[in-house]
Order: C-alpha cells, then structure tokens, then sequence
C-alpha cells in the first residue's frame, strides 16, 4: 500500500504532503531530478544540435531517451510542485488561500503530465 | 476566513542582508525561475506530438528575443539551483555548518554556477 500511495504522488493523484513527509519527499526528487536534467543537459548539448524536427524525432523514438524524458517531466513537476508549496505557505497567510492556490498548482501540474503522456503515446503510434 | 497560526516568514524588506540568506533567497527564486522552464519543457514535448505546424510554431515562439533571454536566465538558475541544491543535500545529512564552510560552499556554488552557464552557452554556439 506504501508503494502504492508513493506512485499516487508521483502522477499527482494524492493529497497534499506536509511536514516530515514533504521533506522526504523534496529531497528525493531532488536526488531524482538532478541526475536526470544532467542527463537532458548533455542531450541538449551533445545530441540536439539546434531543435531539427528530423533529429528530435529519431532521438525520441529511442525507447530509453523517451522514457528517460517522461521520467524528467514528471519528477520535474512534482519537486517543483513541492517547492512552489512551500513558498505559498511562507508568503500567503489564509489557509483558504494556500490550499486554492495549491489546488491550481496541481492541476496545471496533471494537465502538463497527461498532456506530455499523450503527446509521447501518440509519437509512438 | 481562517487564519493560520504559523508566523510568517521575515520579510525580505526589513531583513539584515548577508551572504548566506542571499543565497538562500536565490535558491528559491531559481527554483521558482526553473517551475517555468517545466512548463516550457513539457509543452515542447507537447508540440512535438501535435505534428509538424505545431512543432514549427513552437520553435517561432522560441526564438523570439523574450524567450531567448528568458533562456539565458534559465540556465544560470539552472546551474545555481543544482549546485546549491547539493549544500541543501550536505546540510540535511549535518555537514557544512561552519560560518566559515557556509561562506566557502556559497562562493564555490556561486562560481561553479556561472561558470557551468558559460560553458554551456559556450558549447551550445559551437564557441568551444
């Protein structure tokens, strides 16, 4: 069941985190995060070479480049969604208006998310 | 409306400035900067699936001057955001607690960030 509710937080399909599960979480995104926008830094430098349509189109048709791009969108939005979640808390004072603002957070968060799995589903097709 | 009983955070205004709460603050404006680059991220993947006029209109869109600066800062945040997130990684597990450690790690982050941009650009214009 753990395991479970972990990958409910990953998709965005979980109640917000607050205290010591926030942290944990914050820190392992951030571990997580780290190695993949390293990973897309090096792509971008070593293997884009400009946004040629061709190019990009054969580097996403390999599986582990589109997975590992799937992996960077999702992990990216979930550390960022933390991170946004701990400034709303510092700077806006009503409850009311923290959980409002989180609540539009995270539905901009899963469309961006549905809308990239689709769009990397429809690549496949 | 109910109000929350936590305290505030100091505001910035009123707030003695030194090296190390500069640094922090940094550390969140470029976390906030890096929320944008996601969401740019992710429509590029977006776009990508949508076809060719899609695609094309995304690239249009990315070489208007704004986006291109917006880039620029992109990167550094980029750069200062991970380096800086490493001395948050240090700081959890109780090291670099030291007055004269924090001042050293912060310069060293601060270095390596534009220095990481640099060379990204750099390579990125073919220039190296």
């Amino acid at each position: 069941m753990r395991l479970f509710l972990r990958v409910r937080k990953i998709f965005g399909v979980a109640p917000f985190e607050h205290s010591s599960e926030h942290w944990k979480s914050q820190r392992q995104t951030a571990i997580i995060v780290f190695f993949l926008t390293y990973w897309l830094i090096y792509q971008i430098i070593f293997t884009f070479h400009g946004s040629d349509l061709i190019l990009i189109r054969e580097w996403i048709s390999n599986p582990i480049n589109e997975l590992l791009i799937l992996l960077t969108v999702i992990f990216s939005l979930y550390h960022g969604e933390l991170g946004l979640q701990v400034i709303v808390e510092d700077y806006i004072s009503t409850t009311q208006t923290q959980r409002n603002i989180m609540f539009m957070i995270r539905l901009l968060r899963l469309l961006l998310m549905t809308s990239v799995i689709i769009s990397l589903i429809y690549l496949r097709l | 409306m109910s109000k929350n009983n936590e305290p505030l955070s100091p505001h910035l205004t009123i707030y003695k400035w030194q090296v190390t709460n500069t640094l922090s603050i940094m550390h969140r404006f470029s976390g906030f900067t890096l929320c944008f680059g996601g969401v740019f991220l992710s429509i590029w993947l977006i776009s990508l699936g949508l076809g060719d006029s899609a695609y094309t209109l995304f690239v249009r869109f990315s070489n208007h001057i704004i986006i291109k600066l917006f880039f620029l800062a992109l990167s550094f945040a980029f750069f200062y955001h991970s380096l800086n997130g490493i001395r948050h990684l240090m700081w959890d597990i109780g090291k670099g607690f030291e007055t004269n450690e924090l001042k050293v790690s912060g310069a060293l982050v601060v270095v390596g960030a534009i220095l990481f941009a640099c060379l990204f650009w750099l390579k990125i214009l073919d220039l190296l």
